[in-house]
């Protein structure tokens, strides 16, 4: 009886000490809660205050930064980059691109200067960030001094963006260099945003950089759609790499461009499929009357794939269809044949 | 008079003042709907040769047949209870081409080798009202074009005179959605929709965060000619769900839809448009420019 007393007292004492616990972590979750609360409030509160200013300064011909768009604090410099950020992912006049240039070197290079010593991964990732958008180049030998410290692959990344923008040598010779190994979708995220004169500065030492860096830099090109980049692709139709030559063939259809149609007609007979694949696809933005010797070829490919996309396009070209019902009526490839009355009964 | 005669049967409508009311409303309600003018024109004849009683009729008859001659099928040639006095409706048409019109008639009579014209040696007073609203009744503008008329006939001969009281247009209210996600992109444009200003149309223009907040508003159900800028992306319906479900509705010509996006693949824009778009605007974009294509897109409403 005396212990059951006992463990009946140890047990409410648990639990006591167990809800004073829980209580004060109930509280401590309150007050985090309300200084959240307070602090979204005071952001949106200065938000509000503010915005109309910046589209004054950014819009409407303010030709100077009013001394109230001036931060005065972190939270308030928190608020000037949501700002900041709104108008470069939306708004690409370059007006207002050179104002956040300006403001941001003169009001916030100290800030994020500081914010690159600290030893918190984030902060510096988050400074590298504003730094390459807000172009903020009066801080890039602080970045230098970045390279010296021990750098994440990520940081390395952004290093390479900012010094694509202010330094377009040393970011060249870092690619060719490869500190860090870099995936394609990397590479690609960094020569996407490369200026004109930049991307051709790449384009001179193309044989040098790395085989991932090589394949954004063709799909790049692909999607930039211009007609300049186009001889460049061409010309390399003949590297000895396969998935070089299909990347090449993928960019020149996505470019919408043909200059030099004969360049590539010899990959109707190329041995890879992916190759015959591409160069259909390609031929679709010909006149058929010049193509269709080559489609006719190409609709009785061994290739499933190739032989699908070889209907697929002549089937959507003008009067293609007509020119498959022709092709019918001479094939003997049973399995062509197939395709293309699979294709024609899709279409009707 | 034969040729007059023959020429009746190609062209416009002849009505008489009674009947000319009732289809004048229908006119007039045209005007408010389609936002476009229509003009009265008023003539009369006089002459230096006295006209006895037994002209009255031909030279009513003879220049009613004229000027119902010389119409396009849309206009309306009126034959008021006064003699010698004609209104002349031309709908879908500004004081500009009355004027036009008028010049025309003038040259022609003056040149004219018809037998109505040559015996009575008559000369045109004219008074033209461009209409612009419909708030006018058809009552109070014969009033003011008799009065133009006897102005016109104090003037001198082949004269014009404006009658300019009908000619300004109703505010027309245009309902604008914007409906994105980015609160300050959203405040970037409410600040730029006020930058476009006009005394033809009033912007009301609503934020909205979700597709879903604007579907199940009763906003988009009413008559307003209304524009839409939104992005492609939303939460709670995205924005071609939204473009769907406008395209759907029986009032969905009243929509002009501008879609924001980041997205800027061929194929992407190929299938906003044939989805029912008008206007793709890929992110990031000019915002100047973007107001000048608004403003253009909302003027064209009136031309």
């Amino acid at each position: 009886m005396g212990m059951i007393g006992l463990s009946i007292e140890i047990l409410s004492r648990i639990i006591i000490v167990n809800l004073l616990i829980l209580m004060c972590l109930a509280i401590y979750v309150i007050i985090l809660h309300k200084r959240k609360n307070i602090q979204i409030r005071r952001d949106e509160k200065y938000l509000k205050e503010i915005q109309h200013g910046w589209y004054h300064y950014l819009i409407n011909k303010g030709e100077r930064a009013d001394k109230r768009l001036v931060p005065e604090n972190e939270d308030e410099i928190r608020v000037i980059e949501k700002i900041l950020s709104s108008y470069l992912a939306n708004i690409s006049n370059p007006d207002i691109h050179k104002k956040i240039r300006s403001f941001s070197n003169q009001y916030l290079s100290h800030y994020y200067g500081d914010q690159l010593k600290r030893r918190k991964w984030s902060a510096r990732m988050n400074a590298l960030y504003r730094i390459s958008d807000f172009q903020i180049d009066i801080l890039l030998d602080d970045c230098k001094k970045q390279e010296l410290k021990k750098c994440s692959k990520e940081e390395w990344l952004q290093l390479l963006k900012i010094y694509s923008k202010f330094d377009i040598n040393s970011c060249i010779e870092k690619i060719i260099i490869e500190p860090v190994l870099f995936s394609e979708h990397e590479y690609r995220k960094l020569v996407l945003n490369f200026e004109q004169d930049h991307l051709e500065r790449l384009l001179q030492v193309f044989d040098e950089v790395p085989r991932p860096c090589q394949f954004s830099i063709i799909d790049t090109l692909g999607l930039k759609r211009e007609t300049d980049y186009v001889p460049f692709l061409e010309g390399l139709l003949h590297h000895e790499e396969a998935e070089i030559r299909i990347r090449l063939l993928k960019a020149i259809y996505e470019s919408g461009w043909i200059i030099n149609p004969e360049t590539y007609l010899h990959f109707v007979h190329s041995s890879l499929w992916e190759e015959r694949l591409m160069v259909t696809k390609l031929l679709g933005r010909l006149p058929l009357d010049e193509t269709f010797s080559c489609f006719k070829i190409l609709l009785e490919d061994e290739s499933w794939w190739v032989r699908n996309q070889a209907a697929k396009t002549v089937g959507s070209i003008k009067n293609g269809k007509e020119k498959l019902q022709a092709f019918i009526q001479t094939s003997r490839d049973k399995f062509a044949i197939e395709m293309v009355n699979e294709i024609l009964k899709k279409g009707s | 008079m034969d040729k007059i005669r023959e020429s009746n049967q190609s062209g416009g409508m002849l009505l008489d003042e009674r009947q000319a009311v009732r289809f004048f409303d229908v006119l007039k309600a045209n005007v408010e709907r389609s936002k476009t003018s229509m003009t009265a024109i008023f003539l009369t004849v006089h002459s230096q040769t006295i006209f006895r009683k037994e002209d009255e009729d031909f030279i009513d008859q003879g220049i009613t047949s004229y000027l119902v001659s010389k119409i396009r099928q849309t206009d309306v040639v009126v034959k008021l209870s006064k003699p010698y006095q004609w209104a002349v409706i031309l709908s879908q048409s500004k004081e500009e081409e009355a004027k036009a019109f008028l010049e025309r008639i003038f040259n022609d009579v003056k040149d004219s080798d018809d037998r109505l014209f040559l015996i009575y040696d008559l000369i045109f007073s004219s008074g033209v009202a461009e209409i612009g609203n419909g708030d006018v009744q058809f009552e109070d503008l014969l009033d003011k074009g008799q009065q133009a008329l006897a102005n016109s006939s104090r003037t001198g001969d082949w004269v014009i005179e404006y009658v300019i009281d009908y000619k300004e247009k109703n505010m027309e209210e245009v309902k604008v959605s914007i409906i994105e996600e980015d609160e300050i992109l959203t405040n970037i444009l409410t600040a730029t929709l006020h930058n476009i200003s006009s005394d033809q149309f009033q912007l009301l223009i609503r934020m909205f965060q979700e597709g879903e907040d604007f579907l199940q508003s009763d906003w988009s159900s009413t008559s307003h000619t209304h524009l839409i800028i939104m992005n492609d992306i939303l939460p709670r319906k995205n924005g071609l769900e939204v473009l769907h479900m406008i395209r759907k509705l029986p009032n969905n010509k009243r929509f002009i839809i501008y879609m924001m996006t980041k997205r800027n693949s061929e194929e992407d824009i190929i299938y906003a448009y044939e989805s029912g778009v008008d206007h793709y605007i890929i992110k990031p974009f000019n915002i100047r420019l973007l107001e000048a294509q608004l403003k253009r897109t909302l003027e064209r409403l009136w031309v």
